[in-house]
């Protein structure tokens, strides 16, 4: 059960950056997104739960980051 | 330089616990802003999502992305004014509602090692199948449930975003996480409920045809 409940909580931390990274009001002329430094996290569902010895780098690859525009 | 947090009414002008954190005005409404992080990182993009979800937690809200700051109060006042009413117009369109995040993906209990290309083939295939499937079956269960459902872009996996009035986020989370329980080849994850931030931009109102 724990296993399963701090999958969840990485889950929601993955979605909440998701969101607040990749989303939300974008103001353009002289405001800078300063992002630069930003581990981007954007994880598919399975490498999130999947348990840490089998989700290894090639989980966290360009694929994670595929489609997701900032 | 200060960090924009998120816009609001000015009439709902939430009470900030942090004391750090401040209040602009200017018309109807009103952006929560505060002190630049001197870098930025992983845990401060967590810190800037945090203070958004305790606002929008109490009133609705535009979320403002992560990065943007402005150079002084002035500034920032001015991007009110300036945008304040296309951010009026945006606002009423989330009235009431927060969003929830829905992931889907193919159970991990039904890989198998593909032991040929063709058979790999094979199996992206029938994941796309699956995936397309639950679509459907999503768009039906959500359909009228929701304001707005959005597609958003996922890799080997199916994430809908959903704009549901606050008092159907828990009704909504049930009847999704009952559906997930009931499907042995897929996982389902469901967080929220968050500030709208896949609801904020023109041409994030009309939804996906599920």
């Amino acid at each position: 059960m724990t296993d399963l409940s701090v999958a969840a909580d990485d889950v929601a931390l993955v979605d909440l950056l998701d969101r607040v990274i990749g989303e939300g009001v974008v103001i353009g002329g002289d405001i800078v997104l300063s992002i630069a430094g930003v581990d981007l996290v954007y994880l598919g569902l399975r490498a999130v739960l999947a348990p840490a010895h089998v989700a290894g780098p090639s989980a966290i690859g360009a694929d994670a980051l595929a489609g997701e525009a900032l | 330089m200060i960090t924009l947090y998120a816009v609001t009414w000015r009439a709902d002008t939430p009470d900030l616990g942090e004391d750090e954190l401040g209040v602009l005005a200017d018309g109807d409404l009103a952006m929560v802003v505060g002190p630049a992080p001197a870098t930025t990182s992983r845990e401060d993009a967590l810190a800037h999502g945090r203070i958004v979800e305790e606002v929008a937690s109490a009133v609705d809200v535009l979320p403002i992305r992560y990065g943007t700051t402005a150079t002084d109060t002035d500034e920032a006042r001015s991007l009110l004014r300036e945008h304040g009413p296309a951010w009026a117009a945006r606002l009423q369109k989330v009235e009431g509602c927060a969003e929830l995040a829905i992931r889907v993906a193919p159970s991990a209990a039904d890989e198998v090692r593909a032991a040929s290309g063709a058979e790999h083939l094979a199996q992206l295939v029938s994941r796309s199948r699956l995936l397309n499937a639950a679509e459907s079956e999503l768009g039906d269960l959500l359909t009228g449930r929701c304001r707005v459902v959005r597609r958003l872009a996922g890799h080997e996996e199916l994430k809908l975003s959903c704009l549901v009035e606050r008092a159907q986020v828990e009704p909504v989370r049930s009847e999704l996480e009952e559906w997930g329980a009931s499907r042995d080849d897929l996982m389902i994850s469901v967080t929220g409920p968050w500030a709208p931030y896949s609801f904020v931009a023109d041409g994030q109102d009309a939804g996906v045809a599920l």
